[in-house]
């Protein structure tokens, strides 16, 4: 059965229900309703008899009167109708009244501005209001009958009409949905079947508009997708790298030339073959095996592998990588090696020579190592050679005047032995005693204070103790033991350090830089010239010391200052120079004093360091540098 | 002895029930009758006879209800018999009821002379009464006295002589004529006058006769002198109030006075003539 049918049916037979429930459901409304239209029409039946009755009534005419009543009882369900006048009395009666016989009954007053006149009794026939009813009830039946009959017809009429639209418009669509969009709906109605019939064929047309240019894209993008191929292709044939993409069946969809010809095989054998029907055993398994791991993580990895050719072993640098669709699926595995053997080969020597070099640089280092132990030993070397040096002199005139004053005991005591000593002999031996022991007493006394100045040099050069000391009387001390060299060379060294700055600090640490810079003014500053100067200065502040040392000697170009402390940097390399000096200054300054040092320096008019340090160095003890810390801190 | 209780408790019980229904009437009187001549239908002449009656019963202290009768020849049969109480009626039905069932002239309008009055179509042609001689005109009823009577001797008197034909009322009369139906018609100004506008204005009057004593308030010679002497004091009373000189005006009625025999000598001196055409 049809929609329309259905939709027919479906509407008769509720209207049909709707007719029946309105006629049960309103039968009692019905009812009340035809009672009240029956007493409506029995009121305007008295009120015309009324009317009609006033005339004879105020004419006392009792002919016209009785007249009337036995006319109303020819009115329809009128039974009987009498006038009675003011005081109540019948004036006239139709023909056998009774209003005890029939209940239905209404009275009337006949009043004329307001004065009474009379009244009319009316009595209705019994079946009146029954006949009434079924009168009304027929009435509604037949206007039911109409309203179904009519219903039906015009749902029928619906229907067929909606059934001859929908069957055009459903072989359009069908049309349509057979691809036949050229196809128009008649657009000439003007109700919902046009309006369908105009938004299908909008819809037809954008469709056919959409194909064409879908079409027209397809045709593009095969155009483009071929393109691409192409591109793809050259690329892949003439890339200098084994490439291949695997399908996610293992099986390799594509690979080239390159890759090919690794395993002696052509394109053509590996296409459409699964890596262990076509390859190595183990290259086959490895591939596999790194399939898994692309397969597992999804991303892009790097490895190298080894390869067992006709032309001897080969190395790869391969790179694989997972092949994502649009929607994020893996579809293929594809790998890309390049051919590193050769690098391989350069980075082994490579790697050996560089095992080489760091051979060589470690035994530097050790010498660098012994060197500045060497230099260390050498500068206390040179201190002792010094001290021995001076005290040679006062020990020396003390030697000679001890034996000029054994010489003279001897000949004394060989003038009383044989007793020719005179008074004036014994009081020149006396007096030349008394000069002697005089001169040897100051000499012995210089050679102690100098042993005493070596030893205090020579013990804090020897060992790295915290100890507290004037700055002043330190510097002193140690120009002290430098004295025959500065005097040798003619320089004069002037320590103009204030007398209050106490410093607690490893003396011998500092001790050995005053050294070594004094000993680099000699031996450079100084080298070509006759005499010079040496001043020493220092200033506290806070916690902190700076100790000022300059020369006035023949200073240092730019590059040489910049490099000054760097290990083994020398300008006398020929003639003695170890390059270590200045390195082991910044090292003691930086190290053991916890310090800085600057060189400034002016060439042909001086130089100038300024070391700053705490003046309370925290009491640690602190290991002997090892080579690797040195040039950590030199390149710091 | 119980029935004479009972006839007691009766009367006073039917008494006090007049009392109420009749207002002001006296206990255990009479309602009297008022008869009004039909010159239009009863309806109309009981809306507009009512609220004069029920002022004057009022007034007079009476019980008293309008009547009539459903044609002319029907009230003056019950005239002349002496059936109204009291009646409205023209001079010479009055003259007649006098002779007859002797009547009592108790009021009359004030300075009021009754004149008949002939109406044609405007539009007619006719300007005397001689032009009308041979027509056939229009009247209420046979002895409606202005409208038919004064009329007729009008026409007898300028020589004309109609065809009358009776149309039952002064209505009846200027539609009749007024339609076309009648060259003219018979009427009195006062039911002229009381016509609708454009009936009137489709009317032209061709001839008024002179005046006569106009239309009695007749008592009945058994109403008793004093409720008589009543109901003229009240009649009176009307035009010094404003609620009966509206009374009045829609009756179309000028002030009252009492009357006497003697106001109608001048209709007795023309009932002769009168009677060559009426009854």
């Amino acid at each position: 059965m049809k929609l329309w049918q259905k939709g027919v049916i479906a509407i008769f037979v509720a209207q049909l229900l709707s007719v029946l429930i309105l006629l049960l459901v309103g039968a009692k409304i019905f009812e009340s309703a035809v009672a009240e239209a029956s007493r409506a029409k029995l009121d305007s039946t008295v009120a015309m008899l009324a009317k009609a009755v006033e005339s004879p009534l105020l004419a006392f005419d009792l002919a016209g009167l009785d007249e009337m009543a036995q006319g109303a009882q020819g009115l329809a369900q009128v039974s009987a109708m009498r006038v009675l006048d003011a005081d109540g009395q019948a004036l006239a009666s139709s023909a056998g009244w009774s209003a005890a016989a029939n209940p239905l009954t209404a009275t009337r007053a006949i009043a004329i501005a307001g004065v009474r006149y009379g009244a009319i009794e009316v009595a209705f026939t019994e079946n009146w209001l029954a006949a009434t009813k079924r009168q009304i009830g027929s009435a509604v039946a037949a206007v039911a009958l109409i309203l179904i009959l009519a219903s039906g017809a015009l749902a029928a009429a619906l229907g067929w009409t909606i059934s001859r639209h929908t069957a055009a418009l459903t072989d359009g669509a069908r049309r349509l949905r057979d691809g036949d969009f050229g196809f128009r709906f008649a657009e000439n109605r003007r109700d919902e079947f046009g309006e369908t019939a105009r938004v299908m064929n909008a819809m037809a047309a954008r469709i056919q508009g959409a194909t064409e240019t879908l079409e027209r894209k397809v045709e593009e993008r095969t155009a483009a997708l071929a393109q691409n191929e192409a591109q793809l292709r050259a690329v892949i044939e003439n890339a200098p790298l084994a490439i291949s993409i695997k399908g996610r069946s293992g099986r390799f969809l594509r690979v080239n030339e390159a890759f090919a010809s690794v395993f002696d095989r052509t394109v053509a054998e590996i296409e459409g073959r699964a890596a262990k029907e076509v390859l190595p055993e183990e290259v086959a398994e490895r591939m596999d095996r790194h399939d898994a791991v692309s397969l597992t993580h999804g991303r892009p990895h790097q490895l190298e592998a080894a390869v067992e050719t006709g032309a001897g072993e080969r190395v790869f640098l391969v790179t694989r990588f997972p092949v994502f669709d649009e929607d994020g699926d893996l579809v293929a595995l594809a790998s890309i090696a390049a051919d590193i053997s050769e690098r391989k080969a350069m980075e082994s020597a490579l790697s050996e020579a560089k095992s080489v070099a760091e051979q060589r640089l470690d035994a530097l280092e050790a010498a660098k190592d012994q060197l500045v132990e060497s230099e260390k030993l050498a500068s206390l070397g040179g201190l002792v050679a010094g001290v021995a040096h001076e005290i040679n002199t006062p020990i020396g005139v003390a030697v000679t005047a001890s034996s000029h004053f054994t010489e003279s005991a001897e000949r004394i005591s060989g003038a009383y032995e044989a007793d020719t000593l005179s008074q004036d002999d014994f009081e020149a031996f006396l007096s030349e005693t008394r000069q002697t022991a005089d001169i040897i007493l100051r000499n012995l006394d210089r050679a102690s204070g100098l042993i005493q100045s070596f030893k205090m040099i020579a013990v804090d050069q020897s060992s790295s103790e915290i100890r507290d000391a004037d700055l002043h009387d330190y510097i002193d001390n140690i120009l002290f033991s430098f004295a025959p060299k500065l005097r040798a060379a003619q320089v004069s060294a002037s320590n103009i350090a204030p007398r209050d700055i106490t410093i607690s600090a490893d003396l011998g640490a500092l001790g050995q830089v005053i050294g070594n810079l004094l000993s680099n003014s000699m031996l450079h500053a100084f080298a070509d010239r006759d005499g010079g100067e040496i001043t020493i200065s220092a200033e506290q502040d806070g916690d902190m010391v700076t100790l000022s040392y300059s020369d006035n000697g023949c200073g240092m170009p730019d590059d040489v200052v910049a490099k000054i402390f760097d290990p083994f940097f020398t300008t006398k390399r020929g003639n003695g120079g170890s390059g270590l000096g200045m390195h082991i200054v910044y090292n003691i300054v930086t190290q053991s004093l916890g310090g800085s040092i600057k060189c400034h320096s002016t060439f042909g008019r001086g130089t100038s360091f300024h070391i700053r340090f705490s003046a309370r160095t925290p009491a640690i003890d602190k290991p002997a540098l090892t080579p690797d810390q040195c040039r950590l801190e030199q390149a710091g | 002895m119980a029935k004479q209780k009972f006839a007691l408790a009766a009367a006073l019980f039917l008494g006090v029930a007049t009392a109420i229904a009749g207002g002001a009437a006296p206990a255990g009187a009479k309602t009297l009758s008022f008869g009004v001549v039909p010159q239009q239908s009863p309806p109309r002449l009981a809306r507009l006879w009512t609220p004069l009656i029920a002022d004057v019963a009022a007034r007079a202290g009476v019980a008293m209800r309008f009547t009539t009768a459903k044609d002319i020849a029907t009230f003056e049969a019950r005239l002349y018999a002496g059936e109204y109480d009291l009646a409205y009626v023209n001079p010479m039905h009055f003259v007649r009821a006098e002779t007859a069932a002797g009547y009592r002239a108790l009021a009359r309008a004030q300075d009021h002379a009754l004149r008949g009055v002939i109406v044609v179509a405007a539009d007619s042609p006719f300007v005397t009464l001689a032009d009308l001689d041979g027509a056939a005109v229009a009247f209420p009823s046979q002895n409606a006295f202005g409208a038919t009577l004064l009329n007729r001797l009008a026409f007898a008197d300028a020589g004309a002589t109609i065809r009358p034909e009776f149309v039952r009322s002064h209505d009846s009369v200027y539609r009749a004529v007024a339609a076309g139906g009648f060259a003219a018609g018979g009427g009195v100004p006062r039911t002229f006058g009381a016509m609708p506008a454009d009936m009137r204005a489709g009317l032209r009057v061709l001839y008024e006769t002179r005046g006569f004593s106009p239309h009695a308030f007749a008592g009945h010679p058994e109403l008793p002198r004093d409720v008589a002497a009543h109901i003229v004091d009240a009649l009176i009373a009307l035009a010094q109030t404003d609620d009966g000189r509206r009374i009045l005006d829609d009756l179309r009625l000028k002030p009252l006075t009492a009357a006497t025999s003697g106001d109608y000598a001048d209709i007795r001196a023309i009932d002769a003539a009168l009677s060559e055409f009426g009854r």
